[in-house]
């Protein structure tokens, strides 16, 4: 599905109406509107403290914007807790640093929510789970813990874990920054995957190319704002802001690939 | 049932002088063991096994026997062997002997919190050791073990009350007095909870101050 | 050791006072675990709500504060002697005991509880909001299974200390070790035989407490658990796990 066969009738999936968020004197986000429709992988770049991780906990409600409108699926996010965690049944996140429940074993980190919070049946959550688990490529793996697993493996097992309540819409919070550079791949593989399906993309990510590769439009942001906005080809390649082709360049000065 | 805290007005200067007794044995026990933990601390650490073995025995002892056991060993044992003991002395005795092997693991406490970056940039500095201990261990040390040490004087100030059932005039002790005086119990013991409770909280609070004025951190308790 | 002629009652009135001190001790360690825990969640669940204000946590903080600056025989006295006379009714020495060395070191409990609570990394909370989870579940399934083991040696040393100031229990008049101990003195008129032999009792006592301590620690340990969801032996489950902490 590309952003072509959209209609731009449909309201977006995520809206952002001029979002402030303050953390103390601290400007976390600046007059922030964004749409992101449903269905669309957006990738979200800039310079540490741009405030790109706030970014996406406003959107599940880990962190409570101060002013403005955040629309998730229809729920406007301003109201009373309740909206919050509603539309955390159809939001996932994938963290930086897997967050996976040490003390559990895999398939249980899996069906925790399933179960849960969904209510489903333990053994119907089980063989979901398992079909998560061959999906990213760990089939075999379901009875270890995380402290067994390499990293790429963790991130993959949250992924499994984010998709088990089989969120509308996915965040991603720099999911390979944590990883060696060896694990990169694998975890990217999943992403693209995924981007394929028609489930709602955010990821926060340094991986540019990855970016370019299965972003539909990509958000910069810098100081708490949103810099530029656009499809990969402009954003990456010809970008028209200042602090863009800054950060492009700081970027690219240091990696190898 | 009647309560009724009035009868006690004529007894606020039994408790005013009981209370100066607790303070006088809690402050001397805990200012002695706060001077003997120092000096036997380089024993804790040392490289000879027979000084580590003894100081670890002694701490081994503190730590697994009540204080009401020390207390009495110390005021009935002691006079066996030839020292004279009384009540008040026996109190300050046994209760500095129990802190200081707790003072002496706070103090190490302090030490091991020391970040080890810090003894490697020392070393490679190539400071020498009064120095490196003046001006990086010591303030280091009293930085990371001061919660604990003023946890230390609260306990010691708590641990006076044991002291009433060797005969020592403080706060306790004073509570069961004026109780069997006036036949308010409730009253009596809730007064002296009371002065307790404002005691403890009142060392706690000007410690605090005195960490965020001395560290201008958050309080690590 | 002791003359010969004292040594049968001798042997009767350590016994019976060392099995009170037994009983004394097991029923603080689980009083004053039983506030700790109980106490210690409620306050952290209140703690984890959106409001700013958490009545719960409140309540809690305030019953700490007090109970930590209590003496524990100060309690006592007020439970055994204040108590009925304000109010008519009998309260037992040992209840007393019981009660009032539970209050003071479940206070102390409670802040480890807590800590403990605490402890568990700031990620996975967040992780449990993002999957939807509410706060009891959170508390249920992934903050109290870990909290309660980060708990466990700071808990441990908090028995020993309960356990010990059971001697307290001497000022109410119980016939436990150390009543025993200064009974048996005055009996055989020697100090330090007797000393001798209730200090080694105590020490056996808390060497106890200590390593059952330990052992719960090892057995809700990582080792066993991933044993047993594997259904292996406890030292093969330790090797995987040293096998695998190399390649994050």
């Amino acid at each position: 599905m590309t952003i072509l066969d959209r209609s731009d009738q449909d309201p977006p999936a995520i809206a952002f109406e001029h979002v402030w968020k303050r953390f103390g004197d601290n400007v976390v986000l600046r007059d922030v509107t964004l749409d992101v429709h449903a269905g669309e992988t957006v990738a979200i770049i800039g310079p540490s403290g741009s405030g790109k991780s706030t970014l996406l906990r406003t959107i599940n409600g880990l962190v409570t914007h101060d002013e403005g409108r955040i629309i998730v699926d229809g729920v406007d996010l301003v109201a009373a807790n309740d909206s919050v965690a509603t539309i955390r049944r159809h939001v996932g996140m994938v963290f930086q640093q897997f967050n996976l429940f040490p003390h559990l074993s895999v398939i249980d980190n899996i069906i925790l929510a399933p179960m849960r919070v969904g209510r489903v049946p333990k053994a119907e959550a089980t063989l979901s789970a398992r079909k998560l688990l061959e999906r990213v490529g760990l089939a075999d793996l379901e009875h270890r813990f995380p402290s067994q697993l390499s990293g790429g493996q963790q991130q993959r097992v949250a992924i499994a874990r984010a998709l088990a309540t089989k969120p509308d819409i996915l965040l991603f919070d720099e999911p390979t920054s944590a990883l060696d550079p060896e694990m990169v791949g694998e975890v990217l593989a999943v992403i693209l995957d995924l981007a394929r399906t028609g489930v709602t993309l955010c990821v926060v990510t340094h991986e540019l190319n990855f970016a370019k590769k299965m972003a539909d439009k990509v958000v910069v942001m810098d100081d708490g704002g949103i810099v530029e906005i656009g499809p990969p080809s402009k954003v990456l390649e010809s970008p028209d802001h200042e602090t863009t082709i800054r950060f492009l360049k700081a970027l690219s000065g240091g990696e190898s690939s | 049932m009647t309560i009724d805290f009035s009868v006690i007005e004529p007894y606020i200067g039994v408790f005013a002088r009981a209370a100066v007794v607790t303070a006088m044995v809690s402050l001397i026990a805990f200012g002695a063991s706060a001077v003997l933990a120092a000096l036997l601390l380089p024993m804790r650490v040392a490289k000879s096994k027979v000084a580590r073995a003894t100081i670890g025995t002694y701490i081994e002892l503190m730590r697994n026997l009540p204080i009401l056991l020390v207390l009495y060993v110390v005021y009935y044992g002691l006079p066996t062997l030839g020292v004279p003991m009384g009540a008040f002395v026996a109190a300050i005795v046994a209760l500095a002997l129990n802190s200081t092997a707790y003072m002496i693991e706070i103090y190490r406490g302090g030490l091991n919190a020391i970040p080890i970056g810090h003894t490697e940039a020392a070393q490679s500095l190539g400071l020498r050791k009064p120095t490196v201990w003046r001006n990086i261990y010591l303030p280091q040390a009293i930085k990371y073990s001061f919660p604990a040490i003023g946890n230390q004087l609260v306990a010691c100030v708590l641990g006076s009350s044991l002291a009433m059932l060797i005969g020592t005039k403080e706060l306790t002790n004073a509570a069961t007095v004026v109780g069997s005086a006036s036949f308010r119990y409730f009253e009596t013991f809730i007064i002296v909870a009371l002065i307790y409770i404002m005691l403890s909280q009142f060392i706690t609070f000007v410690w605090t101050r005195l960490y965020a004025v001395s560290f201008g951190r958050k309080y690590g308790v | 050791m002791f003359n010969s002629q004292y040594w049968p009652d001798v042997w009767i009135l350590i016994s019976r006072g060392f099995v009170l001190t037994i009983v004394l001790s097991i029923a603080v360690v689980i009083g004053s675990s039983v506030i700790g825990v109980t106490l210690g969640l409620s306050s952290h669940y209140g703690r984890m709500s959106t409001k700013k204000y958490s009545l719960s946590n409140t309540l809690v903080t305030v019953f700490v504060r007090i109970f930590r600056s209590v003496p524990p025989l100060v309690l006592l006295f007020l439970l055994y002697f204040g108590i009925p006379s304000a109010f008519d009714i009998q309260f037992d020495a040992l209840p007393a005991a019981i009660l009032g060395i539970s209050l003071f070191y479940g206070a102390y409990m409670i802040e480890v509880v807590r800590s403990g609570l605490e402890s568990v990394p700031v990620g996975e909370v967040e992780a449990c909001k993002a999957l939807g989870l509410n706060r009891g579940q959170s508390l249920r399934f992934v903050i109290f299974p870990q909290g309660i083991r980060l708990s466990l040696p700071a808990g441990t040393g908090l028995w020993i200390g309960a356990a010990k100031d059971t001697a307290l229990a001497t000022g109410i008049g119980l016939f436990e070790l150390t009543t025993a101990m200064m009974t048996v003195r005055q009996i055989t008129l020697s100090s330090w035989n007797v000393f001798g032999v209730a200090a080694v009792l105590y020490f056996g006592l808390n060497f106890g407490f200590s390593r059952l301590g330990s052992g719960l620690e090892r057995l809700l340990g990582e080792d066993r658990r991933i044993a047993r969801a594997q259904g292996e032996k406890a030292s093969r489950g330790r090797e995987f796990a040293k096998s695998r902490k190399g390649s994050t």
